[in-house]
């Protein structure tokens, strides 16, 4: 497993994707500081600042990582490289795994550095009146809730494996994950916590109650089905 | 005395839902020698290759190499083995090195220069930076190779090594794989649309045809069995077959060309036949003992069909 995260590492150092990908989320970020701290006024309440923040976070994350775990999988099976690195030998589930673990940690590392902006952000905009609180609250939707969100999409990954050298089935599906975490306050909760990916907006939100242990509950499953399904889809799948 | 095999399969099939792919294939390869494989466009050779590297899942039957079930234990006997299966798939944004470099990694490669000598008994340049997009068919068909030898296996697995490659280079190749296991004792499983390049090479073949293994066996059993002929050339190809007919009774032959006759009757000597023809005003233009060649023993094994 090493061994292929080793590999992995190496590939993206001429990967532009990767690049173009972390650029998708990282200038809206300092676009909305710029804007807030430059351009026009900011709202008097943080929490809505806050809002937006994650709104903005959430939409281009999802997006983004739609695309970094689709040209993961896809590059392998339409460059062949996939029957070259499998007959390396490459067990299967290892394969799987260290796709999924670059695909965290490239999502985990621009989650920190969309934070980290926001952080700062937030105390150039707002100077001493962006505290613990506000931080706390940062961390509670846009941190718990991209992490949430990025358990939900697991289903991509199967997905990237059923779909091999395509690559608009899983870009597609990201988008509609994408839509549905966005419009989560919209549904009435019964529904939104019942769906993985509303789930976790919502429970970035804070939700409590029978409600919350829904939502964690649909983010799990989610997360496991995406996960189990890949590893057993790929077993079987003959290259 | 008792052959050792390095691979041996026991009723191997494959199949996609009804479709049988193939069937009840017994393939045998000796340690040290090289077998072709040989068989139409959609015979299965390389879904066979797939199933031996479990790329392929095997629907029934078994695979042991090195004496091992590939069930049993899939990395021990998987990193002894090195490949090249169908169209050479690396990275194309990367140069040889790198490619190379990634595939070293997740071998687990330890010996240094790997690299460099795989890429140096390829003629390719480690330190050329030319991304592989930019790479001719036999560059990539090299570079194939040069992944399969890296961590130096005991059995090589090559799908038709000789694609893309000038005739200087397949003459190269032959000359290599022949040292590889002569030199170096490695078993070698090849497939080739080139019977006249297989001819050369191999030591034993296996024939595919309609999703069997209709024919295994060395290529030097072949050889004794094949039949010998004596190949004419006359003016009068007519005049020719009746003169043989009346004069020294000969029925056993059979006419090629226009004025090429194969005489499968030894009862005479060449000579006397050129004699005979000389006698009645007829010219012969060449005169000679020849043997089937390995093209023509695959289709009449296969009832007439030929390898493309």
């Amino acid at each position: 497993m090493l061994n292929m995260i080793k590999s992995e590492l190496y590939k993206i150092k001429k990967n532009k994707i990767f690049y173009v990908c972390s650029c998708i989320v990282i200038l809206p970020a300092l676009w909305v500081i710029y804007k807030d701290k430059i351009l026009t006024t900011p709202p008097d309440d943080i929490s809505n600042w806050i809002q937006s923040a994650n709104v903005i976070t959430s939409l281009f994350l999802s997006i983004a990582s739609g695309f970094v775990i689709t040209f993961l999988i896809q590059r392998e099976y339409e460059d062949k490289t996939i029957i070259n690195v499998l007959s390396a030998p490459t067990s299967r589930s290892v394969f799987i795994f260290s796709k999924f673990t670059m695909w965290l940690l490239w999502y985990l590392l621009l989650l920190g550095i969309s934070m980290a902006i926001y952080m700062i952000g937030g105390k150039l905009i707002y100077a001493d009146r962006f505290g613990r609180y506000e931080i706390g609250l940062l961390f509670q939707m846009i941190a718990k809730g991209r992490v949430l969100s990025f358990v939900a999409s697991a289903p991509l990954l199967l997905i990237a494996i059923l779909q091999r050298k395509t690559f608009y089935p899983s870009i597609m599906c990201s988008l509609v994950f994408t839509g549905m975490e966005l419009f989560a306050l919209m549904l009435p909760i019964r529904f939104g916590s019942m769906l993985p990916w509303p789930a976790a907006m919502l429970l970035g939100y804070g939700i409590t109650g029978w409600y919350r242990i829904q939502a964690v509950i649909a983010v799990i499953i989610s997360g496991i089905a995406g996960i189990a399904g890949a590893c057993v889809v790929f077993q079987r799948q003959n290259q | 005395m008792e052959k050792e095999y390095l691979l041996e399969t026991n009723n191997l099939c494959k199949t996609y839902g009804k479709q049988k792919i193939v069937e009840d294939i017994n393939m045998h390869i000796e340690k040290g020698k090289i077998y072709g494989l040989l068989g139409r466009n959609g015979a299965g050779k390389t879904s066979i290759m797939k199933m031996i590297l479990g790329l392929t899942t095997i629907s029934s039957g078994e695979i042991k190499i090195f004496g091992e079930s590939i069930k049993e234990n899939p990395r021990g006997i998987y990193s002894r083995l090195g490949s090249l299966i169908e169209a050479p798939g690396f990275y194309p944004s990367l140069s040889a090195y790198e490619n190379l470099k990634i595939f070293s990694m997740l071998k687990g490669t330890t010996k240094k220069n790997a690299i460099k000598d795989a890429l140096d008994l390829v003629n390719l340049s480690y330190q050329d930076k030319k991304p592989f997009s930019s790479y001719s068919l036999g560059m990539k068909q090299r570079l194939g190779i040069a992944n399969a030898l890296m961590n130096e296996p005991e059995f090589l697995i090559l799908d038709e090594p000789t694609n893309g490659l000038d005739p200087i280079g397949i003459a190269e190749l032959r000359e290599f794989i022949r040292n590889l296991s002569e030199k170096e004792g490695k078993t070698i499983l090849i497939s080739s649309h080139q019977l006249s390049e297989m001819e050369q090479l191999v030591d034993t073949i296996g024939v595919l045809h309609e999703t069997k293994l209709v024919e295994e066996c060395d290529m030097s059993e072949l050889a004794k069995h094949n039949r010998r002929y004596i190949k004419v050339q006359v003016s009068d190809v007519n005049k020719a077959c009746m003169l043989m007919e009346q004069k020294f009774g000969i029925h056993n032959y059979k006419v090629m060309q226009s004025d090429i006759i194969r005489i499968y009757d030894f009862s005479k000597e060449p000579q006397a036949v050129n004699r005979m023809f000389l006698e009645n005003e007829l010219e012969v233009s060449q005169l000679g003992i020849a043997g089937e060649n390995l093209e023509e023993h695959f289709k009449m094994i296969t009832g007439g069909v030929g390898i493309a």
